[in-house]
């Protein structure tokens, strides 16, 4: 229920997204220029740009200015102090910034000229509009159309236009209305824009991936429940514990995980249970277990172990030899480099036989579960000393790990060396060492069986199979 | 667990989506940002504008010249300038075109725009060579105030040998030199007065050593006044004299930290007769301005008055070297005499 519950919220988020996304690359998308105006105060026929206003948006700026009753707009560009120069003392109104995106914020100044005749009619300028736009007319408003102190300029009647392509330097325009009674000139700025839309990739693509993820819990959590039952079926697992030799150790070992290498282990332990209890058939609610120990067998020493209660119910089964001669091979190798390896091994065999009598039980069983240990141990014995053969392996290997054990030990080292070596490879021994304590315990057979020592290596991997 | 998991990943993924809706769509609103003012001040003017005013002063003057009138000529021809060109047409109109119009080309070979500085505002000009190959122009162009525009000032013509030192690029602007700045042999103010009196005394002059000797001007004048002088021998006197009009002055740094300096000055010629007469020419006439009649006999004085643009080159302060005369203008422009 929750993981439904969940799915519904990630796909409607995932939806809300993708439509984010994509409205604002569409609907919410920005004008492909930046358009903004300023009208000059009332009273005032000059309005100027503070130095950076012309570059805000993308080059070239496109300038329009428009006066009323068609008196004569004239629009220029200057350096800032050329134009600040030309208006002087006048008042004006100075374009500071944008107030939002269309609109710009004035400053407006008003006029500083010392007191002439004309300051009686613009002394109280800026707040009383309506007499100096009378008193204005007095004196025609001032004309910047061809000083020589433009770089770009354009005028008209009503109205004027011109395109300013930024320059290196501090460029800033002035619009003047001009003659007599002019009023106010408003102009409007406009910036080509690159817009972007930073939102829609992202928007819908994490939009998609949150519908996928909803997508895959809602099919999780409806087919839940069902693919319990097909475990269940599954765990008919045993068959393939037949054939596992040849079959299993060909593919499905390499994919093994550690934790289901574990829980194969543990399946293991309890198939070793169930075959403990008897020849009964595995349950079918066991199912986990049941397949991965399947796959377990062939990796490594747990495979073996999970053999092992196999074993115990079959204890010939091992016909495995074949796969016993498998690994042998390679292991046999490898052992001569990787000694240290070995001794673990045979140390936990040995601390688990306990008892000098248990070791050669144990000795059998410790290479046993480990294919390739038992090898080595048999070897040795075999080929080496006599009798002791079993004790040999091991004091040997414990020779290897360091511990000068027992004279006999070391001088059996030498020669067991590389066998002591073999066995060693397959770490894993240890499921495979646990398993012969309890079949030790149990007085199970399996690994203790005679047969190995007396034949050489083909029994003794046999025997490890076995176990 | 697992569930708990979905459930964070859930929270994170509202989260994400939620402040992708709300900073969508707020774009930060752009703000001007201004360069820096240049360490340097820009020139005053752009090369374009260079070119701009220099045709449209040449348009006034080509219709003036072909009207011989300077109804026109005010717009953008002032000062020194005005007052020579108003004469030439006087004495070109009065002896039929006999004595021409000094040609004044609008060619710019070189530009010495002064960088961005409080008005008035001065920038020289040196021409090409004019039609009939005299040597090239130096036109001292001058704005007044902001609001007015670039006129004509003064003109003179560059000395033979004479050469233009290196000033600073177009696109960098000269530093503007007051008349009293410092730093230079002698302050630009005291240069064209040293001169003045280096003019009337010649090598007498205490300033003569400070100037450089050959001075082609120089001698014109000596010369002139030897040959006046040698007319009114036995009929008169001849005095001429000299001196700095203190408010047209015009000094721009050059590369090596000296100075070129256009000074107005003013040539005063006073014949003064004797027991003699003199018949003013049609030229006089002309520049008197209707106070002497064209054929009018004089019996007592004639003075003459000449407008004078001299353009000199002042070396930075301990170089080692004299001022020069780079070039000058000689123009009479009044006359009054009885």
């Amino acid at each position: 229920m929750l993981q439904r519950l969940i799915a519904a919220v990630l796909g409607v988020l995932g939806l809300a997204a993708i439509v984010l996304g994509i409205a604002s690359a569409t609907a919410w998308r920005a004008d492909d220029t930046l358009t903004a105006t300023a009208t000059a105060a009332a009273g005032t026929t000059l309005l100027t740009t503070a130095p950076g206003v012309l570059e805000m948006g993308d080059p070239p700026v496109s300038v329009r200015a428009t006066a009323d009753d068609g008196t004569k707009v004239v629009l220029a560009v200057g350096r800032d102090t050329d134009v600040d120069g030309w208006v002087g003392t006048d008042a004006h109104t100075v374009v500071t910034g944008l107030q939002d995106w269309h609109t710009f914020t004035t400053d407006d100044v008003a006029s500083t000229a010392p007191a002439p005749e004309v300051a009686e009619g613009e002394a109280a300028p800026a707040e009383e509009a309506a007499p100096d736009g009378e008193a204005a007319p007095a004196t025609p408003a001032p004309d910047p159309d061809g000083s020589d102190l433009w770089v770009e300029q354009a005028s008209g009647e009503g109205s004027a236009e011109l395109v300013w392509e930024p320059q290196q330097g501090r460029w800033t325009l002035l619009v003047a209305t001009a003659g007599e009674g002019a009023g106010p000139p408003t102009v409007e700025l406009s910036w080509p824009r690159t817009v972007t839309t930073p939102w829609l990739v992202p928007g819908v693509v994490g939009g998609v991936v949150l519908l996928l993820l909803a997508l895959l819990l809602a099919v999780r959590a409806s087919r839940g429940p069902r693919a319990e039952q097909w475990q269940a079926v599954t765990t008919g697992a045993t068959p393939v514990v037949a054939a596992d030799g040849a079959g299993d150790a060909a593919d499905p070992g390499a994919s093994r995980t550690r934790r289901e290498r574990r829980e194969a282990a543990a399946a293991a332990a309890a198939a070793a249970a169930a075959a403990r209890q008897a020849a009964r058939t595995p349950r079918p609610w066991t199912p986990r277990t049941g397949e991965t120990a399947v796959v377990d067998p062939r990796p490594h020493a747990g495979g073996a172990t999970a053999m092992d209660p196999h074993a115990g119910v079959t204890p010939d089964v091992p016909p495995a030899g074949s796969d016993a001669d498998a690994p042998t091979g390679p292991t046999a190798e490898v052992a001569g480099t990787t000694p240290a390896a070995a001794r673990p091994v045979a140390a936990t065999d040995a601390s688990a036989s306990g008892t000098a009598a248990d070791r050669r039980d144990g000795a059998a069983p410790a290479p046993g579960p480990a294919s390739p240990a038992d090898v080595p141990a048999t070897d040795p014995d075999a080929a080496a000393s006599t009798g002791d053969g079993a004790h040999d392996p091991d004091s040997g290997a414990d020779a290897f790990d360091g511990d000068p054990g027992a004279g006999t030990v070391t001088g059996l080292d030498g020669e067991t060396g590389e066998t002591g070596d073999t066995g060693l490879t397959p770490a894993p021994a240890a499921g495979g060492s646990r398993a012969d304590a309890w079949r030790r315990a149990w007085g199970f057979p399996g690994a203790g069986s005679p047969p190995r020592e007396p034949e050489p290596r083909a029994d003794g991997r046999t025997d490890g199979e076995d176990h | 667990m697992r569930t708990a998991q979905r459930t964070r990943l859930g929270r994170v993924a509202l989260a994400l989506t939620a402040g992708l809706a709300l900073t969508g769509c707020a774009a930060e609103l752009p703000q001007p940002q201004a360069q820096a003012p240049l360490a340097v001040p820009p020139p005053a003017t752009t090369l374009e504008q260079s070119d701009r005013i220099l045709t449209a002063i040449g348009d006034v003057l080509a219709s003036g010249d072909a009207a011989l009138s300077t109804v026109e000529l005010s717009a953008r021809v002032s000062g020194p300038a005005l007052t020579s060109r108003a004469a030439e047409y006087a004495v070109a109109a009065a002896t039929a075109g006999a004595q021409p119009v000094t040609p004044l080309p609008v060619q710019p070979q070189t530009l010495v725009v002064p960088n961005a500085t409080p008005w008035p505002r001065t920038q020289l000009v040196v021409t090409e060579q004019p039609e009939d190959l005299t040597s090239p122009r130096l036109l001292v162009l001058q704005q007044q105030s902001p609001r007015e525009p670039y006129t004509l000032w003064g003109w003179a013509r560059l000395l033979p040998g004479a050469e233009m030192p290196a000033i600073a690029a177009p696109t960098a602007g000269a530093e503007v030199l007051a008349p009293d700045a410092a730093g230079l042999v002698a302050t630009p103010a005291d240069v064209v007065a040293q001169y003045a009196d280096v003019l009337l005394s010649g090598d007498g002059s205490a300033f003569a050593a400070s100037f450089a000797n050959p001075d082609p001007y120089r001698e014109r004048i000596a010369t002139g006044r030897t040959t006046s002088e040698g007319i009114a021998q036995g009929t008169g006197t001849f005095t001429e004299t000299y001196a700095a009009v203190p408010d047209q002055l015009v000094a721009l740094r050059t590369a090596d930290g000296g100075a070129i300096v256009v000074g107005g000055m003013t040539t005063t010629s006073t014949f003064t007769l004797s027991d003699a007469s003199l018949t003013a020419t049609p030229e006089i006439a002309a520049v008197s301005g209707g106070a002497i009649p064209a054929g009018a006999v004089l019996r007592n004085t004639l003075v003459l008055g000449y407008t004078d643009v001299v353009v000199f080159y002042v070396p930075p302060a301990g170089a080692n070297a004299p001022i020069e005369v780079l070039g000058a203008e000689h123009t009479y422009t009044s006359a009054s005499g009885s």
